[in-house]
């Protein structure tokens, strides 16, 4: 357990000792929200006069930010690898499990600290946030980010370099965000989209962050939608977490 | 009274696994060798003779294809978690953290290693104090000097009160000086402690050092023994003898005097023994050699002895 806390406290204390991190974490999806958002806004609108794409789009930027988040946080495992942290980490009697879970939470927190910084920009989206939907929203953060956490671990136990994670980051990640519901309703979509959308299992962990920002937790609880979603991101999110520990296991050299 | 052993290693052998592009290599060959508590023992080798694959078994960092390997009470292979706990191990690359404080750093390992927290506050003030790293406490381990890291480093690994310490190529990249500070510390470490210590390194002088030697090349251990000993193995004295034509010469010294000479690089060299004496070599060969050299036989000597080749040219390689 001692592990555990100790390597998720020293991704924790890396994070806040790098500022820039911090600002550019949360700079980018900000412009990203209002670029993006003011410029669709109009063609958006000819679809859906509900709500306009600044709102829409203020849930997809958040689950961005957790993409992000967990990219950063994952691919100092390659640094730390090269820079030779990572073999005093593994000759330590500790259970490959703990070093496992001390990087992956350590991860999953900092997109946490991040994400709760831009609930902040809510209001702005037309979303009232009541502490019970604030509470159900950061459950809902922690569980996407450790299965984007465990995923990028898992691409950064396997690959050598930081060139290598980042080929992967525009192919595989950032892809699974622009294909999850994040930028446009999957309704709207192509009709191979929608198909591609739902084998997505990031889409899931979406549709679950969406519905919490819009509904009531009454009604939530009582969404069928909205369950089987956190269903399935809950299964994901396991798949990831113990496929982490496993490839660890597999490959103790790193 | 024989000594305790404390690492015993019985035909360790290790296959890195082939490639597509690579045929499987064999590392290390049925390697076995006993350890006794408190000594210093080098490993002493070039590039690719197997010594960073031991020592990475030793590290628990690697699984052996064969063999077995007991440190104390602990089988290490089967039971790798229970042998970390009596390890302190000093990478040749630095296993700290460069973003965070030397006092962090230690906290962070202390803990890795179960050091209960009211202990460790006292531990790492005492491990401060012994390593002389006291004004150093707060400074982030990126500000550091090259050797002042390697105390770290050094400190780190010693946190635990480990019952051996493993140096892997421990002063590669220091100058002269800090390299040896750095072996004054662990001199003075152990006049202090019981602590036995294994090093890897390819610096003859460091071996030197060292309570016994174990020459690797190749994968196989060719002799373990105090570097006094290895060194009488070769002889009271080398003759080094650097001239045109030294084929023939080799052959001429093999068949009117008996003596065995092996050209290593572009020198002849060859242990002289009591009853030919240096003028009655130069008289029978006169004109053939430009340059003469007698020396007491150094590792290097041992080195080329057991391989036929300098330690030192095949590191270029």
């Amino acid at each position: 357990m001692n592990g555990v806390v100790v390597l998720c406290q020293r991704e924790l204390v890396r994070f806040l000792r790098q500022p820039t991190r911090l600002v550019g974490s949360l700079a980018q999806p900000l412009l990203f929200w209002l670029f993006m958002g003011s410029g669709f806004s109009f063609s958006f609108n000819a679809f859906s006069t509900e709500i306009t794409y600044l709102q829409y789009f203020y849930p997809g930027i958040v689950l961005m930010l957790l993409l992000f988040a967990a990219i950063f946080s994952t691919i100092t495992l390659i640094e730390d690898r090269t820079a030779g942290f990572l073999q005093g980490v593994l000759v330590a009697p500790i259970s490959r499990l703990s070093m496992v879970l001390g990087k992956l939470l350590g991860g999953t927190f900092i997109a946490l600290i991040q994400a709760c910084i831009f609930l902040f920009f809510a209001p702005f989206a037309g979303i009232e946030l009541a502490l019970g939907r604030a509470i159900n929203l950061l459950f809902l953060f922690f569980l996407v980010g450790l299965g984007f956490t465990g995923l990028g671990f898992i691409i950064a136990w396997v690959v050598d370099s930081t060139a290598g994670y980042h080929a992967i980051m525009s192919v595989v990640l950032i892809p699974l965000w622009l294909l999850s519901g994040a930028l446009f309703p999957p309704e709207d979509s192509a009709a191979w989209l929608h198909w591609v959308i739902a084998f997505n299992p990031v889409s899931y962990g979406m549709t679950a962050i969406r519905y919490a920002f819009y509904e009531p937790l009454s009604s939530l609880a009582v969404n069928p939608d909205f369950l089987f979603a956190l269903l399935i991101a809950l299964i994901w999110t396991t798949c990831t977490t113990v496929g982490s520990v496993l490839i660890v296991s597999r490959r103790p050299g790193g | 009274m024989a000594s305790q052993v404390i690492i015993g290693i019985s035909k360790l052998s290790h296959t890195y696994p082939g490639t597509r592009k690579s045929p499987p290599k064999e590392a290390l060959k049925k390697i076995s060798l006993d350890i006794n508590a408190g000594e210093m023992v080098a490993f002493l080798g070039p590039n690719g003779s197997g010594k960073s694959t031991l020592l990475s078994i030793l590290t628990t960092s690697l699984r052996p294809t064969c063999g077995s390997v007991r440190i104390g009470d602990f089988d290490l292979v089967r039971n790798p978690h229970a042998a970390r706990r009596n390890l302190g191990v000093v990478f040749q690359n630095p296993a700290l953290d460069a973003k965070m404080k030397v006092s962090e750093n230690l906290k962070a390992s202390g803990l890795l290693y179960g050091i209960p927290r009211k202990q460790l506050k006292h531990r790492i003030e005492s491990i401060l104090r012994e390593m002389d790293l006291c004004e150093w406490r707060d400074a982030a381990v990126e500000t550091l000097s090259g050797g002042l890291a390697r105390r770290v480093e050094l400190a780190k690994a010693l946190l635990p009160l480990p019952r051996l310490l493993i140096l892997d190529e421990p002063t590669s990249g220091l100058d002269p000086v800090a390299r040896q500070e750095f072996w004054g510390t662990i001199e003075s470490l152990r006049s202090r402690n019981s602590l036995t210590v294994l090093v890897s390194t390819h610096l003859l002088d460091e071996a030197e050092g060292c309570d016994r030697v174990a020459i690797l090349d190749r994968g196989n251990l060719l002799a373990f023994d105090r570097p006094g000993r290895l060194q009488c193995q070769v002889g009271s004295e080398v003759l080094s003898i650097e001239g045109d034509d030294l084929e023939n010469l080799r052959d001429e010294l093999r068949e009117f005097l008996h003596l065995e000479g092996q050209l290593v690089d572009s020198a002849l060299r060859l242990t002289l023994p009591d009853s030919i004496s240096l003028d009655e070599l130069r008289k029978r060969f006169k004109n053939r050699f430009k340059k003469l050299t007698l020396s007491h036989p150094s590792l290097d000597d041992v080195f080329v002895h057991f391989t036929g080749k300098h330690l030192s040219s095949e590191e270029q390689f």
